[in-house]
């Protein structure tokens, strides 16, 4: 997963989405979304660092979200990033065109 | 918007981003080093670890780049940077081409300033689109007497009538009286010539008949100092027209700095009583003047009485029209000038630009070899061109603005006539930048056209074979040699158009006036009109003032008349016949034509008996003389004339010519001697100019006269003092500076196209290196080497010749024209031009020629 560069079992556009979402509860900086990714689903995703960063620009030249540096729980200086307002607009239409892509895959995995 | 601004922003600051982002990244490793380093790994296995969990983070810092860019902009900016690399590298075509579009740049901002000035930008009043100047009768003709016009009755064409008229005051009360400019003009008619009051008021219907005025921001600084409780201070004055004796006047108000009177010199203005005659109306909104001229007309006929039988009608003219009617011609001829000498420009840039792009035929071929596409190296080489172009254009702009100034003076004094709204208003405005970087733009897509176009045509195996080059494919030379001539003919136009201006200016220069103005001073005198009005009172000045100047001076003459300027023209009629001449008719006093040395041919000249009340005579100029009289003597016969300056006067007395004198040039443009002479005592007037033959400059003589006609009449007032030979060079000072002008545009014009020649010639000698040293091995001469590039040479100057002939003739008859005394058509100004085109032309190709002939064949052919 490290050595490429967008995750193979990711759709194209639902990284900005997942890192819309992990925002969405707070200011994270990068490490932070990768963790609470993994974490969230249940050790599934593991979005490397190297597809994060550039999905982490087209999010910050949309305007969904800000960047500011820092200081981290480890004391460590840090780029924290936090939803704005445009952000929480578009992870709410977003996530309903994403809903009704997965409901209409399932409805022809279950047609018979 | 907000992710274009974003875009800006980024790009203005993208290198500390660059470096932020690296942080960052380098942050977020470290932070995964530390975590691994807490599951048990050690320092250097968990640095590895989360160096490889990174993955190519190059690569990711190179998509998060690019996600911020324009791809557009960024292959511009790299495209500019390459392009100022590559002018860097061949700097005489850079500097040669940048120098002649710069030039030819500001020349064409100059000449659109101007334009735009005079004929494009509407006059400094508001709604200046409907003022117009409406004309009683044909220029020369007397206007209707009893005329009754009532504007109310024409409000479907007139929105306001706005009586107006010029005046000059004479401002008593000081050490000497002065002169200054005035304008009556009628109370309600002032705003709508955009006038403001920087002090006090403006002019109110109250005031008409007041002895009261608003002055301009200028006199009241000048005159007044700029006293701050300038309103209700008094002045004395009397005016020229109104033949009132002295009045204390009283000021009103001051009018803003920027109110533009449209005559120069306008200090002063009055209240004019509304019911005076209009030469000035404001139209109706979307009323043409001609359909006001019929309406004005159709009224006056209605109503007035005693109109003469040929009284063409009213006609209306745009004030801005009016304004610039005379000037129109040699603006017009300016335009084409400098638009020619434009084109010539950019065709020798042209020509330059192909050969470079010649010589760049390998560069391109291992660019294209390297993996560049097609459409990248097109771009690049265009992108050149349009650099070179935006540069000139600037720079041409910059040089512009700063020369404006400098240029508005000769250029107002060339012209006879004020820029609208002042100098300062001569200036690179909006419009201006705008129509030079249009032109600027379409130099650039030329030439970056023409460059994209030749890159196209290439090919990699043609130019990097061993196979002949495309340099010598018919349609390579073919494209230079169309340059070349197209360039030859524009040279041969320039140098024929200015040939004949330069020529017509010196034979201007080179005028023989006929009279004497070494030595002499000239003065104007004005006597004021209520003392003044009978021919006693004026005999009685002249007199006396003849009395008092006895021994100050050599000699002294009088005249009613002003030097250099055309008098106006009356009928003279011969007694038994019908005037069938017109001629200029000047007062003089008994010493007029010695002091100015003009010869008596016939006759006598005037003497002390030729007074008021005694017989009435007169002299006339020798072609006058032959034009009524041919093959007979003058003097004896009997004529008649008008004997007041303004046009249409009526006929004097008849006189008995007791003299012929020889012709004179009342102007260096005069191109008739028709001249009759009045003696000034049998037609006294209160302007008066003296001729002075003295030691003394014209400045010495103005205080003396001041002190002598001050013991005459101290209320007459001495309106400059100028010897006569520096006035007329004054008055030529212009033209010289213009034919310098001509002179160095002609130069830069035969430069320009001889660069052109030598370099064309200079590549085609160096593409044939190898022949010329093949024919030089096989027994060929130096001199058949030389007669095959003169046999180039000469079909190009053939083809551009006969362009050249064919746009002199045009360029000549827009000159003949557009341009008083320039000749519509001139074979030896065009010989000679064609002759040094053709010389200065095969000289320059002769270079390059006679060196490859003198070349060793073996070396060359070693060499290659």
């Amino acid at each position: 997963m490290g050595l490429t560069n967008t995750p193979s079992d990711l759709l194209p556009g639902t990284l900005e989405l997942l890192i819309l979402k992990a925002l969405a509860s707070g200011p994270k900086h990068g490490y932070d979304i990768v963790e609470h990714l993994r974490v969230t689903s249940r050790d599934v995703l593991h979005v490397g660092e190297s597809a994060l960063y550039p999905a982490l620009q087209r999010v910050l030249l949309n305007g969904w979200a800000t960047a500011k540096w820092g200081v981290s729980e480890a004391n460590r200086r840090a780029r924290y990033y936090t939803l704005t307002p445009a952000g929480r607009r578009q992870l709410a239409g977003e996530r309903a065109e994403f809903e009704r892509m997965v409901r209409a895959i399932q409805h022809v995995l279950e047609a018979t | 918007m907000g992710t274009w601004i974003r875009r800006l922003a980024y790009f203005l600051t993208h290198a500390r981003r660059d470096a932020e982002l690296r942080e960052e990244i380098e942050a977020h490793r470290s932070m995964r080093q530390s975590d691994l380093e807490q599951r048990g790994l050690t320092a250097s296995d968990a640095a590895g670890a989360s160096r490889r969990a990174m993955g190519n983070v190059l690569l990711a810092r190179e998509e998060a780049h690019d996600i911020w860019r324009w791809p557009r902009f960024d292959d511009l900016v790299r495209d500019v940077r390459s392009a100022i690399r590559g002018l860097r590298s061949a700097r005489a075509y850079t500097l040669g081409s940048f120098a002649s579009l710069s030039l030819a740049f500001a020349t064409l901002a100059i000449a659109i300033a101007v334009l735009n000035a005079y004929l494009f930008r509407p006059l400094p009043y508001p709604a200046a689109d409907r003022l117009s100047r409406v004309s009683y009768a044909a220029p020369g003709q007397p206007e209707p007497q009893q005329m009754r016009l009532d504007w109310s009755a024409l409000t479907d064409v007139i929105e306001q009538p706005l009586p107006t008229g010029v005046d000059l005051f004479y401002l008593t009360g000081g050490q000497y009286t002065t002169t200054v400019g005035g304008l009556r003009v009628a109370p309600d008619a002032l705003p709508l010539l955009g006038a403001r009051a920087a002090r006090g008021r403006l002019l109110t219907a109250s005031d008409i008949g007041d002895r009261v005025a608003v002055i301009t921001d200028s006199l009241w600084r000048t005159r007044f100092g700029a006293d701050p409780n300038i309103v209700g201070r008094t002045f004395e004055a009397y005016s020229a027209n109104a033949a009132t004796p002295t009045e204390t006047i009283r000021i009103i108000g001051v009018l803003t700095p920027d109110f533009w009177p449209m005559r120069e010199g306008t200090e002063i203005v009055v209240p004019l009583d509304p019911r005076a005659r209009a030469y000035l109306v404001r139209l109706k909104e979307g009323v043409p003047p001609q359909q006001a001229a019929r309406r004005i007309t159709e009224a006056i006929r209605a109503t007035a009485a005693g109109l003469p039988q040929d009284w063409a009608g009213v006609r209306v003219e745009r004030l801005q029209e009016s304004y610039v009617v005379g000037i129109r011609p040699i603006l017009n001829a300016m335009a084409v000038v400098v638009g020619l000498g434009s084109v010539l420009v950019c065709l020798n840039v042209a020509m330059l630009t192909v050969l470079r792009v010649v010589r760049r035929q390998k560069e391109v071929a291992v660019r294209l070899a390297l993996g560049a596409r097609r459409s990248h190296v097109i771009r690049m080489i265009g992108t050149e061109a349009t650099v070179l172009c935006v540069a000139a254009t600037m720079t041409g702009l910059i040089v512009a603005h700063h020369a404006l100034p400098l240029l508005a003076n000769p250029l107002q004094q060339q012209l006879g006539v004020a820029v609208p709204g002042g100098a300062a208003a001569l200036t690179i405005d909006a419009r201006t930048v705008l129509a030079v970087s249009a032109i600027g733009v379409v130099a650039a897509v030329v030439l970056s056209v023409v460059s994209m176009a030749l890159v196209r045509w290439h090919t990699l195996s043609q130019s990097l074979g061993p196979g002949p080059s495309t340099d010598s494919a018919p349609r390579w030379s073919g494209v230079r040699a169309t340059l070349l001539s197209l360039e030859i003919a524009g040279a041969l136009a320039l140098l024929v158009g200015s040939g004949l201006m330069i020529r017509t200016i010196s034979n201007l220069v080179r005028t023989d006036l006929g009279f004497d103005t070494a030595d002499v001073v000239r003065a104007h005198l004005v006597l004021p009109a209520q003392r003044y009005r009978d021919p006693a009172a004026l005999a009685a000045f002249y007199d006396e003032l003849t009395r008092q100047m006895n021994g100050r001076a050599r000699a002294m003459a009088m005249t009613n008349f002003t030097s250099f300027y055309e008098p106006q023209k009356h009928p003279v009629e011969v007694e038994g016949r019908s005037a069938d001449a017109r001629a200029g008719v000047i007062a003089i006093s008994a010493d007029y034509f010695s002091v100015l040395g003009m010869h008596v041919a016939g006759g006598r000249p005037f003497g002390p008996g030729d007074r008021f009340g005694t017989e009435p005579v007169a002299i006339v100029s020798e072609s006058l003389a032959a034009r009524l009289w041919p093959g007979q003597i003058a003097v004896g016969q009997r004529i008649r004339t008008a004997e007041q300056l303004t046009a249409g006067a009526p006929l004097g007395a008849w006189r008995t010519v007791v003299g012929v004198v020889s012709d004179v040039k009342q102007t260096h443009e005069d191109i008739d001697a028709l001249d009759v002479y009045l003696p000034l005592f049998q037609t006294p007037n209160r302007f008066v100019s003296l001729f002075i033959r003295t030691d003394r400059s014209g400045p010495q003589w103005l205080d003396v006269l001041r002190d002598i006609v001050g013991a005459v009449d101290p209320e007459v007032t001495i309106d400059s003092s100028r010897a006569l030979a520096s006035e007329a060079a004054a008055r030529l000072a212009v033209r010289r500076f213009l034919r310098f002008l001509l002179v160095a545009l002609s130069i830069f014009t035969t430069a320009l196209a001889l660069i052109g020649v030598y370099a064309v010639m200079a590549y085609a000698v160096e593409q044939r290196r190898r022949e010329v040293a093949i024919r030089l091995a096989l027994g060929a001469t130096a001199r058949s080497i030389n007669g095959m590039f003169f046999k180039q040479a000469t079909r190009v100057l053939a083809a551009g010749g006969c362009m050249g002939v064919l746009g002199a003739v045009g360029v000549t008859n827009v000159l003949h024209t557009q341009i008083y005394g320039v000749d519509r058509f001139d074979w030896s100004i065009l010989s000679a031009s064609g002759l040094l085109v053709a010389v200065m032309t095969y000289a320059t190709a002769a270079v390059p020629a006679r060196g490859v002939a003198r070349l060793s064949p073996t070396a060359v052919l070693r060499s290659e």
